[in-house]
């Protein structure tokens, strides 16, 4: 099982350093990808806000924090 | 799974932790070691560790292992998983709202009733029914079919529900589409009078052709119309 890592825990500065590490920049409480648009949530459709974020294996997958996203992402990709 | 900001956390936390704001940092170094491990699919960045770990811990629950022998559709599966969600959070009413309110945005209606099918605990029982007259096969297509368009099979009650109005709608239900099983179900004492009412009335209706069961448990009030050729 993956090491599961609590960003709740990590300040704001970490998370965006996170982030550009992974090849995204910040604008506002948006996520924004290499080609410029806003991160959405895969399953819920909506933009992914970096307070509210989770960064999951499977080509860098940015969800929301909510129970749909997560079981979801759990139906399609499998377990952590 | 929370919205909120770890600016609330308790400020001796904070300190505890040995910084101002009570939030950790990562080194530059150190997020190029970590977003490697990622890469590597040894670590997850998540919320609320706790909710995560119990989500993994109802899918791999005996429950959810039956609903994967059953179900092959990946949307359904989501479905009852967000039911035993529901279950679990069904004592505390604002999260259960919440989360009522989310599987309908994502899902319509038809998503919230197969999720408070799964909630109620019928799967087993609907499943367990059709076993007796289908094949494997046969029952699962049967299944997906149901979930498809659960008010097939079901009805939940609710304070609003008029006894009257709701008979005839589902008698009229009942009477075009013959269904082998019929359910109405309810859950909190108001709802389950008004759930009484309407099942005694649409059993008035169909008794030569459907035979009635009851059950009451954990607030829960349920009845079950068998179809009487089906035994």
């Amino acid at each position: 099982m993956a090491e599961l890592i609590s960003l709740k825990e990590y300040s704001i500065d970490s998370k965006i350093a996170l982030l550009k590490e992974l090849g995204y920049s910040v604008n506002g409480r948006n996520i924004i990808c290499e080609n410029g648009s806003v991160v959405k949530d895969r399953y819920i459709d909506t933009p992914v806000k970096i307070e509210n974020m989770l960064i999951l294996p499977g080509s860098t997958i940015i969800l929301d924090d909510n129970e749909i996203s997560i079981i979801s992402y759990f139906e399609e990709f499998g377990d952590l | 799974m929370s919205n909120s900001d770890s600016t609330s956390k308790d400020p001796i936390e904070s300190v505890a932790k040995g910084t101002v704001k009570g939030f950790l940092e990562w080194s530059k170094s150190e997020i190029i070691s970590i977003v490697k491990r990622y890469k590597n699919r040894d670590v997850a960045f998540v919320g609320n560790k706790e909710e995560i770990k119990k989500i993994m811990d109802l899918r791999k629950t005996p429950e959810f292992s039956n609903f994967k022998d059953y179900l092959y559709n990946r949307e359904h599966l989501v479905l009852c998983q967000l039911g035993m969600q529901l279950r679990k959070c069904e004592s505390n009413s604002t999260d259960a709202a919440n989360l009522r309110k989310k599987i309908v945005s994502k899902f319509g209606f038809n998503g919230l009733y197969v999720a408070l099918f799964i909630q109620n605990g019928l799967l087993g029982y609907v499943s367990n029914f059709l076993s007796k007259l289908y094949s494997k096969i046969d029952m699962k297509d049967k299944l997906n079919d149901y979930f498809s368009d659960i008010e097939q099979i079901i009805y939940f009650v609710n304070n609003k529900t008029d006894p009257i109005k709701s008979s005839r709608r589902i008698i009229n239900r009942i009477d075009s589409n013959s269904p082998i099983i019929y359910i109405i179900s309810s859950y909190s004492s108001g709802n389950n009078k008004i759930c009484k009412t309407l099942s005694n009335k649409i059993f008035r209706e169909i008794k030569d052709i459907y035979s009635a069961s009851n059950y009451n448990e954990n607030k829960r009030n349920i009845y079950i119309f068998n179809r009487k050729d089906c035994y």
